[in-house]
């Protein structure tokens, strides 16, 4: 692939990527992964658990390394820039159209209904990171007679400590950097 | 880490802002987004939550309101959650140099890692397969379920003042967690039905008006 071919088509994908990040591993496998396609399926599994593991946004992540695949250096940042060039245009068109047309009925009603999809969204996310902490694997919501098992497996320590951060974060000004690290070291030790 | 918190609650949060220059708000703007980045896992909304804490109860630049409509415009616009999120905080706090700061901060720390290991990707992946090193993000996750759900209660405190909002916030829930659905899907559903239930406030107050 190309340098401007590279920036390009992620440029593509950051106008695609609606929702979350959560939809741009399909996206990038229907289009880069494949017999006469970039990335070969083993590349792109490797890929992608790494970007999750690592610090970072994760579709950033992944967008710097297939880059980084193609084109070196070069290609991780143009890869880069790609995908977020389009951010950067509509998310201020967006906070200026907010902003501008705040009392207008379509915006008053855009936010009525989007603030508490956004809450149910952000506490969805919150079951994803607990589905990849607290718990063993993915919540069985639609097998009752899975549930009794399920719950026996939480892990104790990995529960405290997200009751802990909670109640930290809720009654004092900590740093959550602080709590990040310590969390990281508590978990080394208990969470195996 | 400079540990200057005396910002308390008692002062108007833009006041913070206000002593400060355009540029000087967003070297601090790419400095904490690089320090955010470099040490949350698990993206987008983990760096979300990091960055209500950095912003709202460590600075004082932005109120609760601020973060509310923050989220509201990450998620409605396409686009990589994280680097929506530090646009949208850049651009009310700096303008356009605020928006770029805090961008390259929140792509910078990823673009450095990743190249530093992608060179080395079975040694990596070895190491991350250790007990220890599972572990570790184990507890960090854990730590991001409580940071997450500390930004949902104060979102919560904010959002639920009608019955229509516990609808949608719940169903926004149980369609994504349970039935899978695409959160493209949820939010143009939600976006619909808070425009219907808009519209038909407004013509029920015009109607009450001309009686």
């Amino acid at each position: 692939m190309t340098l401007p071919g590279l920036y390009l088509i992620f440029f593509k994908f950051g106008l695609l990527c609606f929702g979350g990040g959560y939809i741009l591993i399909p996206l990038l496998q229907s289009e880069l992964v494949g017999a006469d396609k970039p990335l070969r399926p083993q590349e792109f599994a490797d890929l992608v658990s790494v970007a999750q593991v690592t610090p970072g946004p994760i579709g950033i992540n992944t967008a710097t390394y297939v880059g980084f695949t193609q084109q070196g250096i070069c290609g991780a940042v143009l890869a880069t820039f790609g995908i977020v060039t389009p951010t950067l245009v509509l998310v201020i068109l967006a906070a200026n159209v907010l902003k501008r047309y705040h009392e207008s009925i379509p915006i008053q009603g855009f936010l009525r209904g989007m603030r508490p999809a956004s809450l149910g969204l952000v506490l969805a996310a919150a079951l994803i990171f607990a589905e990849m902490s607290v718990f063993r694997g993915v919540i069985p919501w639609l097998k009752p007679e899975l549930w009794w098992g399920f719950l026996c497996g939480v892990r104790p320590a990995a529960l405290a400590i997200a009751a802990a951060t909670l109640a930290i974060l809720w009654k004092t000004r900590c740093s959550f950097i602080y709590l990040l690290l310590i969390s990281a070291v508590l978990g080394a030790f208990l969470c195996r | 880490m400079n540990q200057s918190t005396d910002k308390t609650d008692a002062a108007p949060p833009s006041a913070a802002v206000c002593d400060l220059s355009r540029w000087k708000i967003s070297w601090i703007l790419f400095l904490s987004y690089i320090r955010i980045t470099s040490l949350v896992l698990g993206g987008g909304y983990a760096i979300i939550a990091a960055a209500q804490e950095e912003f709202v109860r460590r600075r004082g630049w932005l109120t609760e309101e601020d973060v509310l409509e923050m989220i509201t415009v990450t998620q409605t616009v396409p686009g990589i959650l994280a680097c929506n999120s530090a646009v949208y905080v850049g651009w009310k706090l700096a303008g356009l140099p605020g928006a770029v700061a805090a961008l390259l901060g929140a792509v910078l720390p990823s673009l450095v890692i990743i190249v530093a290991i992608a060179a080395a990707i079975s040694r990596v992946q070895d190491f991350i397969s250790r007990p220890a090193v599972r572990g570790a993000f184990i507890g960090l996750i854990a730590c991001i379920v409580g940071m997450v759900l500390a930004t949902a209660v104060r979102m919560g405190k904010k959002v639920l003042r009608e019955p229509l909002a516990y609808i949608i916030a719940a169903g926004s829930l149980i369609g994504m967690s349970v039935f899978r659905i695409k959160p493209a899907v949820l939010i143009v559903a939600a976006i619909v039905l808070g425009i219907a239930a808009q519209s038909f406030t407004a013509l029920r107050r015009r109607g009450g008006a001309e009686k």
